[in-house]
């Protein structure tokens, strides 16, 4: 069903994402994959205001979800911000897939053996690192609590928002999304 | 609306093109692109080098186009990059998002090196089991995991310095209320 909208009832292109971010405190990012990349420019962007003291962000808490070590991108960006700017920036490395978190052939918990670690697990030096997917119990431990001074960002691959947040094309949260389900409302996501 | 296409005697859901609405030059476009280096027309831009980042994944470096110094693409804007029609099935261009990750105040400049900006591409190969006539008897056989291999990623790993790829600036789509006359598309 097609449905014509309004085009006087809103303002134009009200909204740039820098206005978005202008008045908030805390900031999380939720990026997988390839989503890094317009992370990486709003980080440059908000380190660089934060030495500049021209920002009210005063913590930034990035997680990333990969599959393997070797996918991270950028990791050598990613660790220096984490060694330089320590004090306003949170780097949280989510390594495996959804896999992990399923314990194959294990009877009970005591008989269930965990697998080897994924190579180069132990060499991240990030602020933490989590094994398997970025899922509702990591952005609970590591995200900032819902609240009005705070925002996160979600960037993926198509069935990274349907999961975290609902359709990209769809303004709200869905329902049934991660975000959603731990309190977040709709003008606290971006999705970019 | 739900769109779908034939495939092996059944009707399998086909995702939705988000950008496509994106694919003609507007003249009334509602997003201007008010300081950015690229326009929000098509411009095809030179592929300067590529630098392998790691197995599937390296980095593109593009000129920008003449007398301009800075890409300056603003916050949650992104670059999108036109793949010809004729190059995967000939009848729609596939338009994809990328987003520069270059440090532009950083950037080195001189009178033989015009000023440029860089994207990281990761190259999707097919991945899963393909479905075939057999594998979807009664969807018995098939886990539904296949999925093709990236149209834009793999073009892109094509492209050897000297080559053109088409680009253009947007906002990011959240961003652009009313950008769409119709919506449910």
């Amino acid at each position: 069903m097609l449905t014509p909208l309004s085009t006087d009832s809103m303002p134009i292109c009200s909204g740039r994402i820098g206005d978005k971010l202008s008045n908030i405190r805390t900031l999380t990012m939720i990026a997988v994959g390839v989503g890094i990349a317009p992370m990486i420019q709003i980080l440059r962007q908000i380190v660089r205001s934060h030495s500049q003291q021209t920002t009210s962000i005063q913590k930034v808490t990035l997680l990333y979800g990969v599959r393997t070590v070797q996918d991270i991108l950028l990791r050598e960006v990613l660790e220096s911000w984490q060694e330089q700017f320590s004090d306003i920036f949170t780097l949280v490395f989510c390594v495996g897939s959804r896999w992990n978190n399923i314990h194959w052939g294990a009877k009970s918990k005591s008989e269930y053996i965990p697998p080897p670690l994924p190579i180069g697990f132990t060499t991240l030096r990030a602020h933490a690192s989590e094994l398997g997917w970025v899922n509702e119990e990591n952005i609970s431990k590591y995200a900032f609590p819902p609240s009005e001074d705070t925002k996160i960002l979600v960037c993926g691959l198509p069935g990274v928002y349907d999961k975290i947040c609902g359709h990209r094309e769809d303004a709200d949260l869905s329902p049934d999304s991660a975000l959603y389900r731990l309190g977040y409302s709709s003008d606290m996501v971006i999705k970019l | 609306m739900i769109s779908s296409v034939k495939q092996h005697g059944s009707y399998v859901l086909k995702a939705r093109n988000f950008f496509r609405d994106y694919a003609e030059d507007d003249e009334n476009d509602t997003c201007p692109n008010l300081d950015c280096g690229i326009p929000s027309r098509w411009t095809a831009l030179e592929l300067l080098s590529v630098t392998p980042y790691n197995h599937d994944t390296s980095i593109f470096r593009f000129a920008l186009p003449s007398g301009m110094h800075k890409l300056g693409l603003p916050l949650g804007g992104f670059l999108l990059v036109q793949i010809p029609a004729e190059d995967h099935d000939g009848y729609t261009p596939t338009l994809r998002p990328y987003t520069n990750i270059n440090d532009e105040d950083t950037m080195i400049m001189s009178d033989d090196s015009p000023a440029y900006f860089e994207i990281i591409c990761k190259r999707y190969d097919q991945w899963g089991e393909k479905e075939s006539p057999s594998t979807h008897f009664l969807f018995t056989r098939t886990d539904h995991s296949y999925r093709p291999p990236g149209i834009a990623s793999n073009y892109i790993h094509s492209l050897v310095p000297g080559q053109i790829l088409s680009f253009k600036c947007k906002l990011s789509p959240s961003y652009c209320y009313n950008a769409y006359t119709l919506i449910n598309r």
